[in-house]
């Protein structure tokens, strides 16, 4: 029976990887325009993907680890984990966005 | 090019002729020049005169910082790169004692005898009904074998009056004085280009004149200790013959005005005027080079609409639109201020242009200058400004043009121009709006380049759609997709616009401003931040 808690930062690693990616993705398909709409548009999406990393890691890894466990101190265990790594995520999903924003020039400086 | 360069525009001509030459400074065609710049007219109240003063007046407001550096700096490769200093002068006869010929050449203290040998004299010149009492102050009226001396009179007059000095000199008298001595300082190594025309009045008359008033204005400036020596200074003209016409004046108005211009002998006076430039010692000795622009008899343009239906002879309500041979005009003065001089007398030139096979006009840039692409190039960057700012940007529709576009820059973290307030964001706008259009209480008023184009029958160097003019259009404009040859329109990326990939490019190393630009303020470099983006997006091999 496994007892680490390893896989829960895994999933929550993986899902902020991926969402981080689409955020940059779609901000840098998203037009300049003259109106300046794109700016809104690109933080919007980045708040859409940042929402998606704190849901997706904690749906994710609640459907493939911890759903699963029966033993309810495992189960307790893997829950609160699921959380700290889902707000992790979000968290580093968060500060990779500002560093990044504050550091470059071009689409991705719209986000903050 | 080391050589010291001067400007003089004459009359109404004059004056639209200059106004194609400063917005070919605008668009960077003179670069690391700082031009002296002479406005002379007999009519202080042209419409034309205080049009292009206006302009230049602009064109320093956008070139200045501060208070510590009006007018800017010479720049290179970039926008607004020629320094202009203006200096304005006009003849004045608003006075009833110097209201005509009449009443200007009495001469008090003299005897009866010699009174009357003067007036005989002039009445075989001059007729003593009209020619002799017709008001001086709207202009010469085409009159030039009086215009000729009265200028020349006037450019003594206030040399004299300046060189005396006191509370008495005015503004423009002082204004001449320091034109003229900044000749004399450079006389070495001095161009002057007369800007003017042939068939009207005020350039008719001052273009044969000018070199020896300004020699001799030297002298009396200097009480005779300097001289000015007209073999070493290069100067150059427009020899512009008719261009437009306007309703012939009625036999009221004849009658009221007693001499009044009629452009149905604008072609005769142009005929003569060509015979005498071609002819007279005077012009040939001092001229280096003279520029022959004309245009098609059965494509003229008819002013008369644009000033109610009559002939006007002058003032506030003579303010006629700008027309392409304004823009060849500039173009000469580009060629005598870049081209090496080495004529003794003058030289006469002129440039073909190409027609299409149903005889329409193909204007390109080699239409202009030898170096087409470069004058493609860099009037097609600068068009391209006008519509990122006024289309784009909707300047023209009343939001903030140059604000927005400044936005875009801080938006992708290129804060170096944040400095730059609103009202001089403004000052850019309001001059790309004098240079391509603006719309007002919902209709379009038409530019500087909107003009020019209007006058063309045929092909003006870019594609039509570059100038839309409905209002609802407007919006629609690609700034990027001007040219007729699709190999200069900026690249258009798949599955966006090029205005998004133009606005991405802005952060391109390439587009910062670099040491060869000469730009120190933050307008300059803003400007040149601008004019690199674009003339990179143009691909011109240079």
């Amino acid at each position: 029976m496994q007892t680490s808690v390893f896989p829960c930062y895994m999933v929550a690693i993986i899902v902020f990887v991926a969402m981080f990616l689409l955020a940059v993705i779609v901000s840098q398909m998203i037009s300049f325009k003259p109106d300046r709409s794109d700016v809104a548009a690109r933080k919007v999406w980045f708040w859409v993907f940042g929402a998606l990393t704190l849901v997706a890691s904690f749906g994710i890894d609640f459907l493939v680890n911890v759903n699963s466990i029966t033993v309810p101190t495992l189960y307790s265990k893997f829950l609160i984990h699921s959380c700290i790594a889902a707000f992790s995520a979000f968290a580093l999903y968060i500060l990779l966005g500002i560093v990044i924003s504050k550091s470059t020039r071009g689409k991705l400086a719209s986000w903050f | 090019m080391n050589d010291k360069l001067f400007l003089i525009a004459i009359g109404g001509t004059g004056m639209r002729c200059l106004e194609a030459f400063v917005h070919l400074c605008a668009a960077g065609m003179f670069d690391d020049q700082e031009i002296e710049i002479l406005t002379l007219d007999t009519d202080q109240s042209n419409g034309n005169k205080s049009r292009v003063e206006g302009l230049v007046e602009l064109y320093n407001k956008v070139k200045t910082n501060d208070s510590s550096n009006f007018g800017g700096r010479p720049n290179a490769n970039t926008f607004f790169s020629a320094k202009l200093n203006l200096y304005k002068f006009f003849t004045d006869y608003s006075t009833p004692s110097r209201k005509s010929y009449k009443v200007l050449s009495q001469v008090s203290n003299i005897s009866n005898a010699c009174k009357q040998d003067n007036e005989e004299l002039a009445d075989l010149l001059l007729d003593p009904e009209t020619v002799q009492n017709f008001e001086l102050d709207h202009g010469y009226r085409a009159q030039t074998h009086l215009g000729s001396m009265l200028m020349y009179h006037g450019i003594i007059e206030a040399a004299i009056n300046a060189k005396r000095g006191g509370k008495d000199v005015k503004e423009h008298e002082k204004a001449l004085q320091k034109f003229v001595q900044l000749i004399q300082k450079n006389s070495g190594n001095a161009r002057v280009f007369v800007f003017g025309s042939v068939f009207g009045g005020t350039g008719a008359s001052s273009i044969p004149v000018v070199p020896i008033a300004l020699r001799d204005s030297v002298s009396i400036l200097s009480d005779g200790t300097s001289s000015l020596d007209l073999s070493k200074v290069k100067f150059g003209s427009t020899l512009l013959t008719d261009y437009f016409m306007f309703t012939a004046p009625t036999s009221a108005q004849k009658s009221a005005d007693k001499v009044i211009a009629d452009s149905n002998n604008f072609a005769l006076n142009s005929q003569a005027a060509m015979q005498f430039y071609l002819g007279d010692p005077t012009v040939r000795n001092f001229y280096k080079r003279l520029y022959h622009i004309g245009w098609p008899a059965s494509a003229k343009l008819d002013v008369t609409g644009m000033n109610s239906g009559k002939t006007i002879t002058g003032g506030r309500e003579q303010e006629n639109p700008a027309h392409v041979v304004e823009l060849m005009c500039a173009s000469a003065a580009y060629d005598f201020f870049t081209e090496p001089i080495v004529e003794k007398q003058a030289t006469y030139l002129y440039r073909n242009v190409e027609t299409d096979d149903n005889g329409q006009l193909r204007l390109t840039g080699t239409s202009f200058i030898n170096d087409g692409d470069k004058f493609e190039n860099k009037l097609g960057a600068f068009f391209s400004y006008a519509h990122l700012v006024l289309s784009k940007h909707q300047g023209a529709l009343g939001l903030p043009g140059n604000e927005g576009l400044l936005e875009r820059f801080a938006d992708q973290k290129i804060h170096d121009y944040d400095s730059i307030t609103n009202e001089q964001a403004k000052e850019l706008d309001d001059y790309l709006k004098m240079f391509a259009y603006n719309v007002v209480n919902g209709n379009l008023t038409k530019g500087w380049m909107y003009q020019v184009k209007e006058t063309v029958p045929g092909m003006f160097i870019f594609n039509n759609d570059a100038f839309r003019t409905g209002v609802n259009e407007i919006a629609g404009i690609d700034p990027g997709d001007i040219f007729t040859d699709d190999r200069h329109n900026w690249d258009k990326p798949l599955l966006s616009s090029r205005y998004d990939k133009f606005i991405k490019g802005l952060i391109d190393a390439n587009c910062f401003p670099a040491e060869d630009q000469h730009v120190e303020t933050v307008k300059e470099q803003y400007l040149a931040h601008i004019y690199n983006a674009i003339t990179m997006a143009q691909k011109y091999d240079f």
